[in-house]
């Protein structure tokens, strides 16, 4: 069961009169009524959230808050991906010589031949979840995937791999709370990398920031 | 069990050695060339180190081996972090209310110069040796998690890099990064597109601004000048301009989804 504050938020839901006797005396009903209305509502406010997270027939405890999106080894593994997708959330460019590179938010990077400036032409996509950073040095590719550091090997740029990873190296991305605060489904690091947040009706969740 | 050990250890320190070759032989094919990023990177290579700003953290790897980085120094800088950019050996970094100057002259431990802060809002640094060019942006227009109410490229006096003095503000539109190009600034500008300012005369220190130009109502969000090139970060993709003639931008080719 669940129950809902929204109305409460507001004292104009109260009766509060505008007509009546003199002006000081309608005054100090008005005043008196809205101290105690509010004290009211704050009291109804309280019992309302204690209601909210509170228990359904099973005496389960529900309540909205915020479960992370999981993605499998599978999909931030860092290979070349065919065919090439288009560039749609276009993010952060590098240029190095012929090639030019451009970041697909979230997912990865775009590998672009402009020897002939006129004709740009992909030549790859290198699948690296969470990407949004990158750099490069001889034939290595430094990039983020969400707070790893990872290094890929771009010596062939069509077999890509990657050579080097180190984990939580920085803070870029939330993996571990939420982007609100309140509860929460707690992370469980054997489903995968967190990717994102959705929000969603929990049952008896254990974490909350 | 010791007797096998003496055994094995000549195996291991064959294998280890091999391992080692392996690794020297890519690296020394690989000549560690680098390349140029935008204005808004959080990742910039200067030499044998990769220096990563975070939301809070300045992180300093070295990649002498390239293909092991070691984290050799991790600096709290300040809050909402956002940019990085290299001159000399200097590191400037953009926040969300301030620019922050850091000494690389021992690259393993940036050191703080010097800092200036500024109105809420988003800024990438670009830099030469007598001004630092901001922009800073409000979040009224399409962007994120920008705050205040400003749009404007400012310029940063820092002859003497240890106090930088804020010399000029201009008005902008919705501006995002900025690249240099010897006395071309071009400032991404947004929907307004991309805004050509001549920066020659470094005794006036206000960029005298020439002309905008856009290609197909795209939205301009950073830049890289680069070798007679303009590689221009849009919405959907990416323009290239000839800008033999820095002043005139020649459109190329580009990619537009």
């Amino acid at each position: 069961m669940t129950f809902s504050i929204g109305i409460l938020k507001y004292p104009d839901f109260f009766c509060v009169p505008t007509q009546g006797p003199a002006p000081v005396l309608r005054l100090y009903i008005r005043r008196l009524i809205l101290t105690t209305m509010s004290k009211l509502c704050y009291f109804l406010i309280s019992a309302g959230m204690l209601l909210a997270v509170s228990c359904n027939n099973k005496g389960d405890k529900e309540v909205m808050g915020w479960a992370p999106v999981y993605a499998s080894a599978e999909d931030i593994t860092v290979q070349n991906e065919s065919p090439l997708p288009p560039i749609e959330n276009a993010g952060k460019i590098y240029i190095r010589g012929d090639y030019f590179y451009q970041v697909e938010n979230g997912k990865g990077i775009h590998v672009i031949d402009v020897s002939n400036k006129e004709q740009p032409v992909q030549q790859a996509f290198i699948r690296v979840a969470g990407a949004q950073e990158l750099s490069i040095r001889g034939n290595n590719l430094y990039v983020n995937s969400f707070n790893d550091l990872v290094v890929i090997d771009i010596s062939d740029v069509q077999n890509s791999r990657e050579v080097h990873r180190m984990k939580n190296t920085f803070h870029m991305f939330n993996s571990t709370t939420p982007p609100q605060s309140g509860y929460f489904e707690c992370v469980d690091e054997s489903r995968g990398t967190v990717v994102s947040w959705q929000q969603k009706m929990l049952v008896n969740p254990k974490c909350r920031y | 069990m010791k007797r096998y050990f003496y055994l094995l250890l000549p195996v291991l320190m064959a294998v280890l050695m091999l391992g080692c070759s392996k690794d020297q032989q890519q690296d020394s094919f690989d000549t560690g060339r680098t390349g140029t990023g935008g204005s808004l990177a959080r990742f910039i290579i200067v030499n044998n180190y990769l220096y990563v700003v975070d939301d809070q953290n300045l992180i300093a790897y070295d990649i002498t081996s390239f293909r092991n980085p070691k984290e050799v120094s991790n600096i709290p800088i300040g809050f909402n972090i956002e940019t990085i950019y290299n001159m000399g050996d200097k590191l400037f970094i953009g926040s969300q209310n301030a620019m922050y100057i850091y000494s690389i002259k021992n690259p393993s431990r940036p050191a703080y110069e010097a800092s200036a802060t500024h109105l809420r809002a988003c800024d990438p640094v670009v830099a030469n040796e007598a001004y630092a060019y901001v922009t800073v942006r409000s979040s009224w227009a399409n962007s994120s998690a920008c705050g205040g109410n400003i749009n404007a490229l400012l310029v940063y006096d820092i002859a003497d890099m240890q106090y930088p003095r804020l010399v000029n503000t201009l008005e902008m539109y919705n501006p995002h990064g900025l690249a240099l190009y010897g006395n071309t600034l071009y400032v991404c500008d947004g929907t307004q597109g991309l805004k050509i300012f001549d920066i020659s005369d470094t005794y006036n220190s206000e960029p005298q601004y020439l002309k905008a130009v856009e290609t197909s109502d795209n939205t301009y969000f950073d830049c890289i000048a680069k070798d007679g090139y303009l590689y221009t970060m849009m919405e959907n993709g990416f323009v290239i301009y000839d800008i033999s003639n820095p002043h005139e931008p020649r459109e190329l080719g580009k990619i537009l989804h």
